[in-house]
């Protein structure tokens, strides 16, 4: 099994970045248009994130991903998997998934992956703020949410917002029985040598 | 996979969506301002202040276009001119409670 990598993740990401990846690869189309304009399932940003993850970290010898979330969470299952795995930091680093919450909704509603944080300071009120580069799905040059495109981005947050950053590569990876049997299989003669 | 945007780049900046968002706002705002005082340089005074509040605030984390997040942010924005307006007040003597007279009329159509 790969170890877990933020290089896999970003160069994953970077990757579908520059092939133009859109909503209509990750989500496919409402069956009815009709009041479910603000359905966060239409929302792809952690799903961009979840195939990015998963694929990267997927080793083809045990037919199964290290990617340490379990397959499908929303955004907020994400910050509770991250908060009950001690995961949440304030401060971001290369490869941090970023979590974007609205104060309205009192939820996190939208997610993206952290290349670099360039800056960071106070407002007014001693707000604090942290300029981040990041690379995310379903935004657009304005960095607006439900935007429809992956891109990279410049992207403020402010953590008395209650945005935060998860640490997932310090999450324990998963296992599997086949990839379990498979290390076994390799360590079983040097074991018994 | 779909085809790349050749045509616009991929990488974008979060403080633009103030350039955005300000002139989806700025109708109202500007009414409540009015509403607060008829001296014109409090009122410039005002908007810039709610205009500081929504560059402070981060408007890329709501969606405009949906009348409960656009909502919010318009509150947000009156509740900081009234408190600015109610500092003023109080440093001129006047009552800093607010009253009927100085409540924003809110345009009803773009809630």
């Amino acid at each position: 099994m790969y170890r877990l990598s933020p290089q896999l993740l970003i160069a994953a990401a970077g990757t579908m970045v520059s092939m133009g990846v859109n909503a209509t690869d990750f989500v496919s189309a409402p069956a009815n248009d009709g009041a479910n304009g603000e359905d966060a399932d239409l929302s792809w940003d952690t799903k961009f994130i979840e195939k990015c993850g998963h694929w990267s970290h997927y080793d083809y010898r045990m037919r199964a991903s290290s990617w340490p979330f379990p397959r499908g969470l929303s955004i907020g299952e994400i910050a509770h998997y991250a908060r009950a795995h001690h995961a949440i930091v304030e401060t971001p680093e290369f490869g941090d998934i970023f979590l974007q919450r609205s104060p309205r909704l009192n939820a996190f509603v939208h997610a993206g992956i952290v290349l670099e944080c360039q800056a960071s300071g106070k407002y007014s009120r001693s707000r604090p703020y942290l300029d981040v580069y990041t690379i995310e799905g379903d935004t657009n040059a304005d960095g607006a949410l439900r935007g429809g495109r992956a891109m990279r981005i410049k992207r403020r947050l402010l953590p008395r917002s209650g945005d935060c950053f998860v640490r997932w590569a310090a999450l324990p990876a998963r296992r599997t029985a086949l990839g379990d049997a498979y290390m076994a299989s390799i360590l079983g003669p040097r074991k018994s040598s | 996979m779909s085809t790349p945007f050749e045509q616009t780049p991929m990488t974008g900046d979060g403080m633009r969506a103030l350039g955005v968002a300000i002139p989806l706002l700025e109708r109202t705002i500007r009414r409540v301002a009015h509403s607060m005082t008829p001296d014109a340089d409090h009122r410039d005074d005002l908007i810039q202040a709610a205009w500081v509040e929504l560059w402070e605030g981060d408007v890329t984390r709501y969606i405009l276009a949906n009348p409960g997040d656009f909502g919010f942010v318009r509150e947000i924005l009156i509740n900081k001119m009234t408190k600015v307006w109610g500092g003023r007040r109080e440093d001129s003597g006047e009552a800093v409670e607010p009253t009927a007279e100085w409540l924003p009329k809110v345009d009803k159509r773009v809630a």
